[in-house]
């Protein structure tokens, strides 16, 4: 997700917060389903500006929730349970090895143009992406498939994936380099969208215009900075979607949530800034719930003086979560896990990260004391996260005797200090899932070869039980594995766990069925009514 | 009063345009008018209220109320007997903040004030007096930060390296502020070398810088004093505009900007927030622009024609 | 106005606007960070994705080449294309008229409330209508504009709902409220630096003459007066439309105004050199042939001017 440690809490980006990266249509007729007649009307709801509109090339929030609507996927995911549904997939299949997977799709279904869906769609938009020369942003997405490597050197000599292969055209098969247990909820993301044909014959066209295979098409081209509109789609094979049209005006600061007071916009999302005010305002429609984002303090224990965990521990438990949650970053929960509740394997596990002054004392007694001064980074430009990690500085202080110095940089710098492992403190930061997975929480971050393994965790134990779980036959297999990883990070205190972002969203009495799409941090755009004035 | 002793750039005759007696009925003539204006001593008022407050904050509050006390419950509460301006968002007593925040405004409109005069008064005089390539190489040096606006650029640079303290703010707020003085300091210098005292001691065969110090400094401080008291001015809402846009300061300073910046975010819950440091950043301001509409009526200086 | 003043002013703007450029374009290089890094937040772009990236925006360049690159796409007026792929010119089409309502509306505040301010507070000097016109202007300049744009977005925006509070959806009314917030400030000035201005000309020797000879008073004012008080004002309004063309950043931001100074808040806080450079690259354009106009203008109303 796009620079979303930046935004986390940021009260003038708010919107960007709004999801992690994924997003889907469950289309596929999971979840509440709409009361008769209460279809037709139009509604609005509070975007941001997307980077792109090509799925395969977008990384961030404003655009996933357009994909939302305009795509249906492979797998959506159940709004209760979580768990994977094929969506506009008819059957996802693996081999007995859990190296191929058959991939079935429905038939009949056609894009907003009139192509039909079919497996090539498919194939050809995952080559496109995968095509190093292309230089598409979700390009890492493909790296499990086999042939990716080939298409990613300085000078690739094929455009196609070795992995895929078209069956017929309802049949395509994907063959993995590695078995991964979760390889269907990564389907659940938009680096597996479909594209249509008329993609290839002009891509930046498409961009400005997208065609999709979902319950919504786009009503016009998209009008940069102002809005996007959609409409029904008549001929759409899934169970169709309520509202008639929908628009999704850009917004780019705290505009949106003076817009919505002024009842111009009919939904929107609360960040901490105007939290309270909800709650006194809209406290009927304010549906207050934690998002998918899991902010955690990193800790350098790549620097001797933070080797110990107890030391870590003592840091933990030596603040209070709740009373700057409630003070200052009134959307945020606090965390009691290294994943959110909406991810399968969540268990609320985490035993130090209560305020707990005396043990934190005796922890850190038991790491040998701290000497010196502790300096606490944060990025510039959020100030009120600053005036959070104020509020952690003063209890460190209070309840630990340690002297805290707040250091702030850039963001370039900041990340760079971060991914370079050049930190010399605790750092803010955060991590947003791209797959609702508990796989997704764990390898990036703590994995001896994580993709942003920023505390440089180094366990070989660790990286085994990720193997594991990823060779676990079943997903449901696979769970309690992963869960044994998180029980160590919990232990070993890598980062110290700080809350989940919240999705909440408010809604003017014009409309009803606002649902959070489950796991991921959308609204579902397709279940809204619009209530009808009455006749 | 239609002649003027100011940077007319045809140097206009003007009855005080002697070389001894000049400077002398000057000051004395504005000193007299300053006395009688009003808005001369609502600034000074003013000014030295918050330069009071810079220097020894302590002396505005008593000992019960403690800046490092915060209470997170007591988060945003609003002003009562106890914190007169009600409690920030850390739970700190609002109105020491305010009063902290008084030294970093002064400070910033002291080092921008203070650098740029000095950069002002000797690019602008060299380019003036010397005139030539060297007036040449320095305009279009001028001209260039002169085209990039201040905001813009400040925000530009603060953002690329991070920002930081005090000291960072003000010195991109000289970087790209230092041009217009220069331009003013210029051309007042140009209208004053063709007046007939400097012809005359340019005559006698004094040395250019005698001639510069004595007689065309002198002469053009007038329009520099209240060019000044603006820029100060101007520093000040610069700093509070930056910060409020996330490029300026930020903890542990104690800034009026970072304050607004804060409750901007919640206008309509906490408006006091919002209220207090922007009332004091308005009379701070305010005291600058009363300071120089007064000195220049006093001095009877036009800024614009030439600026 | 003499030929040889005007060429020589258009010659200077050469050497001014080729500074500019090299000043921006070498603040944005030396800045330290991976802006390729940033795409992806916290996420690893693929190794391959990263090499595209930093060919197609020339990073692996050294300065002199990537500069020279950026002077030769600028002379046919290509600003470059941002890190997510579009065309700053692209951008700058779409979001100028934004800008350019906003200013004309702030600037039309500016002008027609500034003059009748300063005229009225002149006219009825040291009565209660000067005296409240001085404190309310003094008012309106020290209070910060995010403030004023803040209250009249609450008031006339949401609590009396008169006016749109955000984008542009509405057409004109969309403007009235940004317009009037940076507009308000600056008639205040103008009304006070005119107020003394006029004052000024008022006791001059020509205008105790056009008194003496009994002309009426209307006509010494409005002849007179104003056009002798108008050179160091059109200077300033000059100044301050240069200056609102270079986008009201903090009003465009309180009110969801698609134009260019939200644009370079949001490419400032995404690291998007390409469009941070290629907007304050246009402000300095625009800012350096708005003062040559006013200059030149000025020239036309006093001729001594261009002697210097």
């Amino acid at each position: 997700m796009k620079g979303f440690v930046k935004v986390v809490v940021a009260t003038v980006v708010l919107v960007m917060i709004a999801a992690a990266c994924s997003s889907n249509s469950s289309g596929g007729g999971t979840g509440t389903t709409a009361a008769p007649g209460a279809q037709g009307g139009t509604f609005s709801y509070v975007n941001c500006e997307p980077s792109s509109l090509i799925p395969h090339n977008n990384y961030e929030a404003c655009g996933g929730q357009v994909f939302e609507a305009i795509f249906t996927r492979l797998v959506t995911f159940d709004f209760t349970t979580g768990d994977p549904v094929p969506a506009q997939a008819e059957s996802i299949t693996p081999s007995e090895d859990g190296l191929t997977y058959t991939i079935v799709i429905k038939d009949g279904w056609t894009f907003h143009n009139g192509e039909p869906v079919t497996a090539t769609s498919y194939v050809d938009a995952w080559n496109y992406a995968a095509y190093g020369p292309n230089g598409y942003i979700l390009n890492f997405f493909f790296d499990r498939i086999e042939g990716y490597d080939a298409m990613n050197t300085d000078k690739p000599t094929t455009t196609e994936l070795s992995g895929l292969a078209v069956v017929n055209d309802t049949t395509f098969t994907v063959t993995l380099t590695a078995p991964f247990s979760q390889f269907e909820i990564t389907l659940g993301y938009d680096a597996f969208d479909p594209l249509p044909a008329a993609f290839y014959d002009d891509p930046d066209a498409y961009n400005e215009k997208p065609i999709g295979d979902g319950p919504y098409m786009m009503d016009g081209a998209w009008k940069h900075d102002e809005t996007i509109n959609l409409t029904r789609y008549p001929d759409y094979a899934g169970t169709p979607g309520n509202a008639d049209n929908i628009e999704l005006p850009i917004y780019t600061g705290d505009a949106a949530w003076a817009d919505f007071q002024a009842g111009n916009v009919d939904i929107t999302l609360v960040g901490s800034s105007h939290i309270e005010e909800a709650r006194t305002s809209y406290p009927d429609t304010l549906n207050a719930q934690a998002g998918s984002t899991y902010l955690y303090l990193g800790l350098p224990t790549y620097d001797p003086r933070f080797a110990s965990k107890e030391l870590r521990q003592a840091l933990s438990m030596a603040i209070d979560r709740q009373a700057v949650i409630s003070a200052i970053l009134v959307a945020e929960q606090p965390a009691n896990d290294v994943m959110p509740p909406s991810i399968a394997g969540y268990r609320g596990a985490c035993q130090y990260c209560t305020l707990d002054v005396a043990g934190a004392q005796q922890k850190l007694a038991d790491a040998g004391g701290w000497t010196g001064e502790l300096t606490l980074n944060i990025y510039a430009d959020d100030q009120i996260l600053e005036q959070a990690m104020e509020a952690v500085a003063n209890m460190w202080n209070e309840n630990l005797g340690i002297d805290v110095k707040l250091n702030a940089t850039s963001y370039n710098q900041y990340s760079a200090a971060i991914q370079g492992h050049k930190m010399t403190g605790p750092w803010w930061d955060g991590w947003g899932m791209d797959y609702p997975s508990p796989q997704d929480y764990l390898t990036p971050l703590y994995g001896s070869n994580g993709g942003y393994n920023v505390s440089g965790y180094d366990s070989p134990e660790f990286d085994a039980l990720m193997t594991q779980g990823d060779e676990a036959p079943t997903l449901d297999e696979s769970i309690p594995i992963y869960q044994q990883g998180a029980d160590m990070i919990l232990e070993d205190m890598p980062v110290i766990p700080w809350g989940y972002i919240g999705f909440n969203t408010v809604t003017q009495p014009t409309v009803t069925n606002v649902l959070k799409e489950g796991p991921l941090d959308n609204v579902a755009l397709e279940l809204v009514q619009v209530v009808q004035p009455a006749a | 009063m239609s002649n003027r002793p100011t940077s007319d750039t045809e140097g206009a005759a003007d009855p005080l345009d002697t070389v001894e007696g000049q400077t002398v009925t000057l000051w004395s003539d504005v000193r007299r008018k300053l006395k009688r204006d009003r808005r001369f001593w609502i600034a000074a008022v003013l000014i030295a209220i918050f330069v009071g407050m810079a220097i020894a904050p302590q002396l505005f509050f008593t000992d019960s109320l403690d800046p490092s006390q915060c209470e997170l419950s007591d988060s945003a509460k609003g002003p009562s007997h106890a914190h007169w301006f009600g409690t920030d968002i850390l739970g700190c007593d609002y109105y020491t903040r305010v009063v902290y925040g008084a030294r970093t405004s002064i400070e910033v409109g002291f080092v921008v004030g203070t650098l740029i005069v000095t950069i002002a008064l000797s690019l602008g005089s060299a380019s003036g007096y010397f005139g030539g390539k060297t007036d040449m190489i320095i305009s279009r040096f001028a001209d260039v930060w002169f085209s990039v606006p201040t905001t813009l650029g400040a925000i530009l640079l603060l953002s690329l390296f991070g920002g930081g303290g005090t000291l960072a703010v003000a010195l991109v707020l000289v970087f790209f502020g230092w041009p217009d003085m220069t331009r003013l300091v210029r051309s007042t210098v140009i209208g004053g070398k063709h007046r007939g005292y400097v012809r005359a001691a340019k005559t006698m065969g004094s040395p250019s810088r005698t001639i510069m110090r004595r007689h065309v400094l002198p002469n053009g401080i007038a329009p520099v004093l209240v060019f000044a008291a603006y820029t100060i001015g101007g520093a000040v809402g610069g700093e509070a505009g930056l910060t409020f846009l996330g490029v300026g300061l930020r903890l542990p300073s104690i800034s009026w900007g970072l304050q607004i910046s804060i409750a901007q975010t919640r206008f309509t819950s906490d408006p006091y927030l919002l209220f207090f440091p922007s009332l004091f950043l308005s009379f701070l301001i305010g005291g600058f622009v009363l300071l120089g509409e007064s000195l220049r009526d006093a001095l009877d200086v036009k800024l614009i024609e030439d600026a | 106005m003499s030929r040889r003043y005007l060429i020589r002013r258009l010659l200077l703007v050469v050497p001014v606007l080729l500074g500019t450029i090299l000043l921006v374009f070498g603040m944005v290089f030396l800045a330290p960070g991976d802006p390729i890094a940033r795409l992806a937040g916290n996420k690893p772009l693929s190794p391959s994705t990263i090499a595209v990236m930093t060919q197609r925006y020339h990073l692996d360049q050294p300065f002199v080449i990537q500069f020279w690159e950026y002077l030769k796409a600028l002379s046919h007026g290509d600003f470059g294309a941002t890190f997510t792929g579009r065309d700053v010119s692209e951008i700058i089409k779409e979001r100028f008229p934004v800008t350019l309502k906003l200013a004309i509306g702030a600037f039309g505040i500016e002008l027609v409330l500034g003059l009748a301010l300063s005229i009225v507070s002149a006219v009825k000097r040291r009565t209660w209508i000067d005296s409240s016109i001085l404190v309310g202007t003094l008012f309106m300049i020290t209070i910060p504009t995010l403030v004023v744009g803040f209250v009249l977005q609450y008031v006339f925006g949401i609590k009396l709902g008169w006016l749109p509070v955000a984008g542009v959806q509405a057409g004109w009314q969309s403007y009235v409220l940004p317009s009037l917030t940076i507009g308000l400030g600056l008639a205040a000035s103008i009304g006070r630096l005119g107020r003394s201005d006029i004052l000024d000309n008022m006791t001059g020797e020509h205008i105790r003459a056009a008194n003496a000879r009994g002309l009426p008073r209307r006509r010494v004012i409005g002849h007179h007066v104003l056009k002798n008080s108008l050179v160091p004002i059109v200077t300033i309004l000059g100044l301050d439309l240069a200056y609102l063309m270079g986008g009201a950043v903090i009003t465009e931001t309180i009110f969801n105004l698609p134009g260019l100074g939200q644009s370079l808040i949001v490419g400032v806080r995404t690291s998007n050199g390409p469009l941070v450079v290629g907007l304050v690259m246009l402000f300095a354009i625009i800012f350096v042939f708005t003062t040559l106009i006013v200059d030149l203008l000025c020239a036309r109303i006093d001729p001594r001017i261009s002697y210097e």
